[in-house]
């Protein structure tokens, strides 16, 4: 039951500021994953974590007590690099043995724990073999194998699954939620991926340019992104987006607004919670309507649905067999991507209506903060 | 009809290549063969000019081992270069570890101190090489002749070995530091083995120029004490002052190519293995 602590942290690389003053808190026993685009200091925060990189401001505390000053080794948090970084001339055995080997544990445990761990990860056939003479997915368990020996208080992986190929990498990630669940340690894993992160983690957090976006539940993120950039980056297909303008307020919960196509909806925002930056919710202001592709519906030709309907014309389909999705334009130059099921068979250049629900809709104001509050938006 | 000519046409023009490949070939090699063959020719047999001689004898090999010097000198050849070659392989692999590795101010300036030394001609590092050798008193001895060599194979080496170690994966040393090693458990453990291919090579090419090194051995020796085989081959001295024995000459030099043949043979399996296969990624 290990937590990391990260106060203020700050990083720099010859005056470039990298990461920007994070306080994050990372739970004992669970998984958080740490996405965000390339460059916005995800590896680096991990190198900070483990004692690679020294903070230029800030403490770092595993289980309370600050690290800061402590060599990688005395904090005994074990990494697993992209690039596997396995000893090239060491077998898989000596691989793993090494960091117990210069602990000084004696023969019979060595041999013990690698053993185990080997078993753990199935490699155990392969401990004679140098890493030249493995597959990348086996690669890949020995340097998990490397770090689980040490039975660390944390592990850290810095996109573990990036160089495996797809179906592999579906593989290995079941493997990994079955590791985690039987080593239960603290984990941090570093992702690009955010089909990885919705399924391995127990909390994701998202980073931009060396600051934290938004940290929650997988679930948190997706039902209420904070801003523009974590919606877009949660969800696979990425959400769709329509500007709209406010028409009136109809009370203190509802808005009336226009999308750009000329039909209107209400959506419910709470007004007093936002009275503060009251410039941006004036009438005629500019807003940003996100809706994901899997709530948007085609609308049914025979029942009438209450709600708005989107026309447009199909200009792509990228079908999947089960599911499609299909690339709608809009008539005022504005493109959204619907996920549909059931009869697939969507012709190009078809006229098609669309069906969204103002409850789906997510609300951002011009400055691409989310209108509505984590708390609004029932999570079942 | 046509396709034979093609096949015909084909074979001519594969000719044509396999005849300028032997003709590259023997280019290259006349001087070798030459010196081998001479080695083998007996009194005046030795100023004939036929490509292929008429009559072999081992007579100029037996002439050398009975003389001692030559004994001599291989010995000392063996212990100068053997010394030169562990000597500066160890200086060589620190220094390109920390010059490789170990963030430290004015890195690239060594570095470049290092490359710029390599080029200097022997020469011109001779009469100062000599007043040091003068002052530590070590003129004519075995010692002298290593420590000279140190200034042309220490450079060498620190420079190549320094490209090698640069080529190590940052990854690698990052995994061990996690691990828990030290500098020293790196250097040893991981960076030593990865690049022991490249050490050997390097080894070797400081080996040979050790071994045939001419100029320097000339200065700082005197006497047969310290001399190595190639100042001693020069040394060899016919039965009147006019007369060079070229046979002789030719078989010592034969003789004394025959370690370095020996040491690159059981070295090359080294030599080609690969570095970090395996390492990272695929
Ligand atoms: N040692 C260093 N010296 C200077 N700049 C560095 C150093 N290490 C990282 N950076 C810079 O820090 C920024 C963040 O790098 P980092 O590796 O943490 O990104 P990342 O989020 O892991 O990206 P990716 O997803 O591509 O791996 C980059 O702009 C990079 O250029
Ligand atoms: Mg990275």
């Amino acid at each position: 039951m290990t937590t990391i602590v990260l106060k203020d942290v700050t990083k720099s690389f010859k005056d470039h500021p990298i990461i920007n003053g994070v306080n994050l808190t990372i739970e004992g026993n669970a998984c958080t994953a740490l996405v965000g685009p390339s460059g916005c200091g995800k590896s680096t925060l991990l190198r900070l974590i483990c004692g690679l990189e020294e903070p230029t401001t800030g403490e770092i505390y595993v289980d309370g007590s600050c690290v800061n000053r402590l060599p990688p080794v005395a904090r005994g948090i074990a990494m697993v690099f992209q690039s596997y970084a396995l000893y090239p001339h060491m077998t898989v055995f000596d691989n793993m043995a090494f960091a117990l080997k210069i602990a000084g544990c004696s023969k019979t445990d060595i041999a013990r724990r690698v053993q185990h761990a080997a078993k753990t990860l199935k490699v155990d056939h392969l401990l004679d073999r140098t890493p030249k003479q493995l597959s990348g997915g086996q690669r890949q368990r020995v340097a998990i194998g490397r770090a689980i020996v040490r039975h660390p208080k944390a592990f850290l992986f810095d996109e573990p699954l990036s160089n495996l190929d797809a179906a592999l990498r579906l593989q290995m990630r079941y493997e990994l939620a079955r590791l985690k669940a039987e080593l239960n340690t603290t984990m941090v894993y570093v992702t690009h991926d955010q089909g990885e992160a919705m399924t391995l983690a127990d909390t994701i957090v998202i980073m931009r340019e060396g600051a934290i976006e938004q940290q929650g539940t997988p679930l948190e993120l997706y039902r209420s992104p904070k801003n523009l950039f974590v919606a877009s980056f949660i969800g696979s297909p990425t959400m769709n987006f329509l500007h709209a303008i406010i028409v009136a307020w109809q009370d203190d919960q509802h808005l009336n607004i226009r999308l750009r196509s000329g039909e209107t909806l209400v959506v419910q925002v709470p007004y007093e919670a936002l009275k503060w930056k009251e410039s941006l919710l004036e009438e005629g202001s500019e807003l940003t309507v996100g809706i994901r592709p899997e709530n948007l519906t085609e609308a049914s030709s025979r029942r009438k649905q209450a709600g708005t309907h989107l026309k447009g014309r199909v200009s792509l389909v990228e079908n999947l067999g089960h599911e499609a999705y299909v690339y709608v334009s809009l008539p005022v130059g504005e493109h959204v991507k619907v996920r549909l099921t059931g009869n697939c068979n969507y012709a190009i250049g078809r006229d098609i209506s669309l069906f969204l629900r103002s409850e789906d809709c997510h609300i951002f104001d011009s400055n691409g903060e989310a209108m509505r509050g984590l708390k609004e938006i029932p999570l079942c | 009809m046509n396709s034979t000519a093609l096949v015909l046409r084909r074979g001519l023009r594969r000719l044509a290549f396999y005849c300028f490949c032997v003709m590259i070939a023997s280019l290259c090699l006349f001087p070798f063969y030459w010196a081998v063959v001479s080695s083998f020719k007996g009194g005046t047999e030795i100023f004939a000019t036929d490509l292929i001689p008429r009559c072999l004898t081992w007579q100029n090999y037996f002439t050398i081992f009975q003389d001692t010097t030559f004994g001599y000198a291989f010995v000392n050849s063996v212990i100068v270069s053997f010394s030169t070659v562990s000597i500066a392989l160890l200086v060589a692999t620190l220094a390109s570890f920390a010059l490789a590795r170990i963030p430290f101010r004015g890195r690239k300036r060594v570095l470049c101190a290092i490359l710029s030394v390599t080029m200097f001609p022997q020469v011109a590092i001779l009469s100062g090489m000599f007043e040091l050798i003068r002052v530590l008193d070590l003129y004519n001895q075995r010692s002298a002749l290593i420590l000279s060599y140190m200034t042309m194979t220490v450079p060498f080496t620190t420079w190549t070995l320094t490209s090698f170690m640069r080529e190590v994966p940052k990854e690698l040393e990052e995994a061990a530091i996690i691990d828990g090693a030290g500098s020293f458990t790196i250097l040893t453990k991981i960076f030593f083995p990865i690049v022991s291919p490249a050490l050997v090579t390097t080894g070797l090419l400081a080996f040979i120029a050790a071994w045939n090194e001419f100029l320097f051995a000339l200065t700082f020796t005197l006497t047969d004490k310290a001399r190595t085989v190639p100042v001693a081959i020069a040394m060899l001295s016919g039965a009147s002052q006019h007369e060079l024995p070229w046979g002789n000459i030719m078989a010592a030099s034969v003789l004394v190519t025959l370690p370095l043949v020996a040491l690159v043979m059981i070295f090359q399996r080294r030599i080609i293995s690969g570095l970090t296969a395996g390492a990272i990624k695929g």
